[in-house]
């Protein structure tokens, strides 16, 4: 029922219209309208790409693309629910960064990510800012490893939780600077982000689209931004690589995975949509200012590239000792 | 003066048709599905986002504002027919509200709620025009010590909340906390009391306790009932408005509840709540004799509902100075935004404000809707009441479950649902207030993630509980509060301080 409402009628009149026998797969999709799943809650940055994706697709595909949140078990609930749909192309996955983090760190999922689903299109990418708070005596990466090193365990960081990006981010830092801070835990972003500009932690990786401006407002202080090179929005900041910390990279992303065993021709036909729609010039400049670039890629180059990332983060969170126990 | 150019440059963007026509809709929408009950603002923001996507962005705020207020009110308007809070901040509205329906005074708890909501919500947009940066900084002092002793106090206040025994109440409260601990622990992300099970990772569901210890048990206690006892409501009906006589009754209680939703709604997550909790605890206190709260005191309902409204206002202010929703229909709003194109955060005051000042106007005006849409609809709904139970109770069960699984769209949430609906007929017939215990689960987990969070950030020392000012005031006030109570208690006169 909430899934009809959400799409208003027409979902509706073209799930009641439509015959039910089965066309063939890919000439004929999208025959009925089409769920995306996002596995958290309303209102967070996966759920705004979730939604920005199935607008888009609705227009483009003349059929209905809705968001169904299903949170839970940071994820885990809606993904093996996706995991455990028909593999028709009428259930998708949103899937993000921290999907990666997850399938590393909890052990007893009823899923494995790589097996029960695959890769369709990736859509944006968004680095991380390294923000401090105003008074923290450090101006940039190099004094702040400097002030790190000097007080042991004295400086803190803020995470939207234990094995999310911020968190492996930290570590990541930590690990490689050979500092010592302490990580100090927040459900979600958002009260983390609070205390960062409120002054209560010290430091913090946050997504370029969510602080980025209360960096241009003076709120917080950015020392560098975590991606292979340095974000269109700040082109002053350098990133942690450039200043200091000679690899360190760090970048989060969102897209769309299907339940394994989806036809080729529909992951090809989705992916194609998703990159011509990364390809308009409209949807560069919306996501240009948010500080989010567009990823366009093939399924196999996604692939290639969610296994490459799983790889990077196993050895961090083995090196770094993380443990969700 | 900038505040009335502003202003002016605010009504200027709200007051054309297209706007105040889509406002209104905002408002009739979220009220329609918000009036579902267990579909509260989030529920309904994001259901009826995607209608936002087409429009200009200072229209779709606008609507989205319309539908939340009307979401918001939706909630209270079940709490006080059919007992079932929609939210958290309608828990308390059920207390007074719901008795008052029962005696037939459902047009004059809905009215009550409407008026104070409205008055509550003028004001706090007026706070929200003139003093958006200073608060903002304010909330931003706030260090997770001083969060922690304002929800210990918000959590003594909760034994106040009770009708009945003491002992029973301290009771409630604890198997509250008890129930607030299961779910992943926030420093650690250890699973605990989860038994294993995925749907518990993130602790009870809110809703699925509320609905059943409130809603569900009630209907199953009056099925208990023989023949006519059946039915919960009087037939007379009364009147549908609030008389001269409650309105200067409840004139102060919502001067009370606007000015403390007003300040605790700018605090990031439970704010709101709190507000709605401390209003009422406030009124049990100080309200002008004779109190007869918890039996239907229209001004349990005035309070609460000005504060919660007032709140649900200034919570606007974080999202519009820092870009930090201060709770999840906040949340969306910012992903609305970002559809949008507009990067939500400081710049918005001073890149577009058309866009803020907009906003500000639109609260006002949706506030007005508001007030205007639902003083002709109480006739409605009180007539709903009078419908014969064998078709109200299946009705309500039937909502109930959707509003349950609506929330996560996930069918555990009604296996929730079923086992507290048990508890709270067990709690009943043990004369067991619930009120109290939803603060507790709602508080417990809060408590101690700011507690461990002051004491991760001070590195072990406990003394910044006391060091920090606002920390030691709300301590000591929380202290004041346990002697109020203590104290007639110790002089054996327990009674007597708890009819109140």
């Amino acid at each position: 029922m909430p899934a009809m409402l959400r799409n208003g009628t027409l979902a509706l009149t073209v799930a009641l219209l439509l015959p039910w026998s089965a066309p063939s797969p890919a000439q004929e999709y999208p025959s009925r309208p089409v769920r995306l799943i996002v596995p958290l809650g309303a209102g967070g940055p996966t759920d705004i790409v979730g939604r920005y994706l199935a607008q888009a697709l609705s227009e483009q595909l003349k059929q209905s693309f809705f968001v169904e949140n299903r949170p839970g078990a940071a994820g885990v609930i809606g993904t093996d629910a996706v995991a455990k749909s028909a593999p028709d192309g009428y259930t998708l996955l949103v899937v993000a960064s921290p999907h990666i983090n997850l399938e590393i760190l909890q052990h007893n999922k009823p899923y494995v990510l790589m097996r029960d689903f695959v890769a369709v299109a990736p859509a944006f990418s968004y680095d991380a800012l390294m923000v401090v708070h105003p008074s923290v005596q450090a101006k940039t990466v190099k004094e702040f490893i400097a002030l790190a090193k000097a007080k042991p365990g004295a400086l803190t960081y803020a995470s939207s939780g234990p094995g999310s990006n911020k968190h492996m981010g930290g570590e990541l830092f930590k690990l490689m600077t050979g500092t010592d801070m302490l990580h100090v835990a927040y459900k979600g972003s958002t009260g983390a982000r609070n205390d960062i500009i409120g002054g209560h932690v010290h430091m913090m990786f946050d997504e370029i689209p969510a602080v980025g401006p209360n960096v241009i407002a003076g709120q917080v202080r950015a020392l560098a931004t975590t991606g292979p090179k340095r974000a269109p929005g700040f082109p002053d900041v350098p990133t942690v690589s450039e200043a200091g910390v000679p690899g360190y990279e760090h970048t989060g992303w969102s897209g769309i995975m299907a339940p394994a065993g989806t036809p080729k021709p529909i992951v090809d036909l989705l992916n194609a949509e998703i990159n011509k729609l990364l390809a308009k010039p409209e949807t560069k400049a919306t996501w240009d200012k948010q500080g989010a670039e567009t990823m366009p890629m093939t399924p196999a180059q996604f692939d290639a590239y969610l296994r490459a990332d799983m790889e990077k983060w196993t050895k961090v969170v083995k090196q770094a000792g993380i443990k969700l126990e | 003066m900038d505040i009335i150019a502003n202003l002016a440059l605010g009504f200027g963007v709200a007051v054309t048709v297209t706007n105040l026509l889509y406002c209104f809709l905002g408002v009739f929408l979220g009220t329609l599905i918000g009036v579902l009950p267990g579909i509260g603002p989030v529920a309904t923001v994001a259901m009826l986002l995607p209608l936002t996507f087409s429009l200009d962005p200072a229209t779709a705020m606008i609507m989205l504002a319309g539908i939340y207020y009307g979401a918001q009110y939706g909630g209270s308007t079940t709490a006080i027919l059919v007992n079932i809070p929609g939210e958290s901040s309608s828990v308390v509205t059920t207390l007074d509200g719901y008795q008052m329906a029962r005696q037939g005074r459902a047009g004059p708890a809905l009215g009550i709620a409407a008026i104070g909501s409205f008055i509550a919500g003028s004001f706090a947009t007026l706070v929200v025009a003139l003093f958006s940066p200073p608060l903002a900084e304010i909330a931003l002092k706030f260090q997770p010590a001083d969060y922690f002793s304002l929800m210990v106090f918000g959590l003594v206040g909760a034994v106040v909340l009770a009708r009945g025994s003491l002992r029973k109440a301290i009771g409630m409260v604890v198997l509250g906390l008890i129930l607030g601990l299961v779910g992943t622990d926030v420093n650690s992300g250890v699973m605990r009391f989860t038994f294993g099970i995925p749907a518990l990772a993130e602790g009870i569901s809110f809703v699925a306790l509320a609905m059943g210890l409130f809603g569900v048990a009630e209907v199953i206690a009056n099925l208990e009932q023989r023949g006519k006892n059946r039915e919960v409501f009087t037939s007379r009906l009364g009147s549908v408005l609030p008389s001269r006589g409650d309105l200067k009754r409840s004139a102060w209680s919502i001067a009370r509840g606007t000015g403390l939703g007003s300040v605790l709604g700018i605090l990031p997550g439970g704010g709101a709540l709190l507000a709605s909790f401390a209003a009422y605890t406030i009124e049990k206190k100080v309200a002008k004799p004779p109190r007869d709260f918890g039996n239907g005191d229209i001004r349990g309902v005035a309070a609460p509902e000005a504060a919660n409204n007032a709140g649900a206002q200034t919570s606007f202010i974080p999202m519009l100075t820092l870009g930090v929703p201060s709770n999840p229909t906040m949340a969306l709003m910012i992903g609305a935004l970002m559809i949008q194109g507009i990067q939500p955060g400081p710049q918005v005051l001073t890149q577009r404000p058309e866009l803020f000042w907009g906003i500000v106007a639109s609260m006002w005006i949706g506030n007005l809707f508001l007030l205007a849409l639902n003083l002709p609809l109480i006739g409605l709904w009180v007539r709903l009441l009078a419908a014969p139970y064998r078709l109200l109770f299946p009705a309500i069960l039937v909502f109930c479950c959707i509003g349950v699984f609506t929330i996560n769209n996930n069918a555990s949430d009604l296996f929730q649902l079923v086992v507290f609906s048990a508890l709270g007929y067990l709690l009943i017939k043990l004369g067991c207030e619930p009120a109290p215990l939803i603060l507790g689960l709602v508080l417990g987990p809060m408590m101690e993630e700011y507690l461990r969070r002051a004491l991760l950030i001070s590195l072990g020392d406990p003394t910044v509980l006391v060091t920090s000012p606002l920390s030691l005031a709300f301590l000591l006030a929380a202290a004041a509060l346990l002697a109020s109570i203590a104290v007639p208690l110790i002089r054996s006169k327990r009674e007597e301080a708890l009819k109140e």
